[in-house]
């Protein structure tokens, strides 16, 4: 574990001699806030993002999804890092919480609740203070794995 | 375009209220004569569903059934996706049942491109009475959803039975919702193809596999739950797949009975369709 920590330490410091426009670009706005669809934060999240470094962020995104009856709460943390280029990976929890309506009577619907990860590898594009993510991985948890496409339009003001 | 945003709409629009149970001949039900009675009835009724989804030839469809003893011996048989195709006399389900010598009735449902009539459809060794259609609620802009329910004649006992074929992508509270008006409250058997996948739908499109992942509530089991709540107990486990597609295997399909003994059940995995047939044993005299 203390290796892990050094390893994510040293090559986060290293970023910041990395002379790139972009990487400079992040690190001078630390705060980025967006909107995604599909992605960590279920159906339609939305996010806030921290710049610790260059190279490495921590996020967490939520949502909320009413359809048909059923209603949907998911709530993750993450931990984001750039990986060169437009690339970049996320790790992190999600939280969720799922609870079915009944529309009869004698019946008391259900609910639900779980926690589990994800794991996902994105592309992003910059341009200004507006950000664009696409994003396709895996999450996991009591239900198994599955998989999840997100794409996110934020901006760091 | 249009196909999809009506697709979109089935998943979050509005529920209807169906119809009332109507009689056959209002409701254009194709019936069969009489069955041959091959042998005495006995305390034990075996009952098959299987949504025959691609298995459009009669030949081929009696081959496939009797590649399973098990579904090849059952006494009722619930079918969906049946069909009756342009220039034939009769339709496939009165094809299937004039092969294996039972009676049918067979409900049109759904017009497919190439003039197709798709239907659900009972089969029986016994005879059929008391026929009726409800048309259930349909969720948005959905396809129209049928309930076939008969009384099979086992001897002198009448056993209710129910065929159904729910909307594909709608979210769990609606599909109880069309269910219900078709969940009988006495002696009955309710079954067919549920299409209970695993996740919710966001906008009746895309399956929420991640939060599916995390909270792992299965809407087979769910299902289940508000069965067991109108005293019907299931053939099928909820984790059991009767849906062939890998790697989705699910649970679409099951066989409910009410105030009727389950004896034995089973999934029998044979080609042709992407369901597997199932079947339940059930003890009338009991």
């Amino acid at each position: 574990m203390r290796a892990l920590v050094v390893a994510i330490a040293l090559w986060s410091t290293s970023a910041r001699a990395d002379e790139r426009e972009g990487v400079r670009a992040e690190v001078t706005r630390h705060h980025l806030l967006y909107v995604e669809a599909l992605g960590k934060a279920g159906p339609y999240g939305i996010g806030y993002e921290y710049a610790i470094t260059a190279r490495l962020g921590l996020g967490t995104a939520a949502s909320y999804l009413r359809a048909g009856g059923d209603e949907t709460w998911t709530a993750s943390p993450y931990v984001h890092a750039w990986l060169g280029g437009p690339m970049f990976c996320e790790l992190g929890a999600i939280f969720a919480h799922s609870h079915i309506a009944s529309p009869v009577m004698g019946w008391g619907g259900a609910s639900d609740s779980g926690g589990g990860g994800f794991a996902t590898l994105g592309w992003q594009y910059v341009r200004g203070v507006f950000v664009v993510r696409a994003s396709g991985g895996v999450a996991f948890g009591e239900g198994g794995l599955g998989p999840m496409l997100g794409i996110a339009v934020g901006a760091r003001p | 375009m249009r196909r999809w945003l009506l697709v979109a709409a089935a998943g979050c629009g509005s529920v209807d209220d169906g119809t009332p149970w109507q009689d056959a001949a209002s409701a254009g039900v194709e019936l069969g004569p009489l069955p041959t009675l091959r042998a005495a009835p006995g305390c034990t009724l075996r009952i098959a569903s299987w949504n025959v989804h691609g298995l459009s030839d009669p030949d081929d469809l009696v081959a496939h059934l009797a590649a399973s003893q098990q579904i090849a011996n059952a006494d009722v048989l619930f079918l969906q996706e049946t069909a009756q195709y342009p220039g034939e006399d009769q339709t496939r389900s009165a094809q299937l049942a004039t092969t294996l010598a039972m009676t049918w009735a067979h409900v049109p449902v759904h017009l497919l491109r190439g003039g197709v009539m798709q239907g659900n459809a009972i089969l029986s060794r016994f005879a059929l009475d008391d026929v009726e259609v409800k048309r259930l609620p349909t969720v948005g802009h959905g396809q129209a959803r049928f309930a076939l329910a008969a009384d099979v004649m086992v001897g002198e006992r009448r056993v209710r039975v129910v065929d159904v074929h729910l909307e594909v992508r709608i979210q769990m509270t609606d599909r109880i919702r069309q269910l219900d008006p078709a969940v009988l409250e006495e002696r009955a058997v309710i079954g067919g193809d549920f299409n209970t996948a695993p996740w919710q739908w966001v906008e009746g499109i895309v399956p929420l596999t991640s939060t599916e992942a995390v909270v792992g509530q299965n809407q087979a089991a769910v299902l289940d739950d508000y069965m067991a709540s109108r005293e019907f107990a299931g053939a099928i486990a909820p984790d059991v797949d009767t849906f062939t597609l890998a790697p989705f295997g699910m649970r679409l399909d099951n066989l409910y009975a009410r105030d009727i003994p389950i004896a034995a059940t089973g999934i029998e995995r044979i080609g042709g369709s992407d369901h597997y047939p199932i079947w339940f044993d059930i003890d009338v005299c009991n």
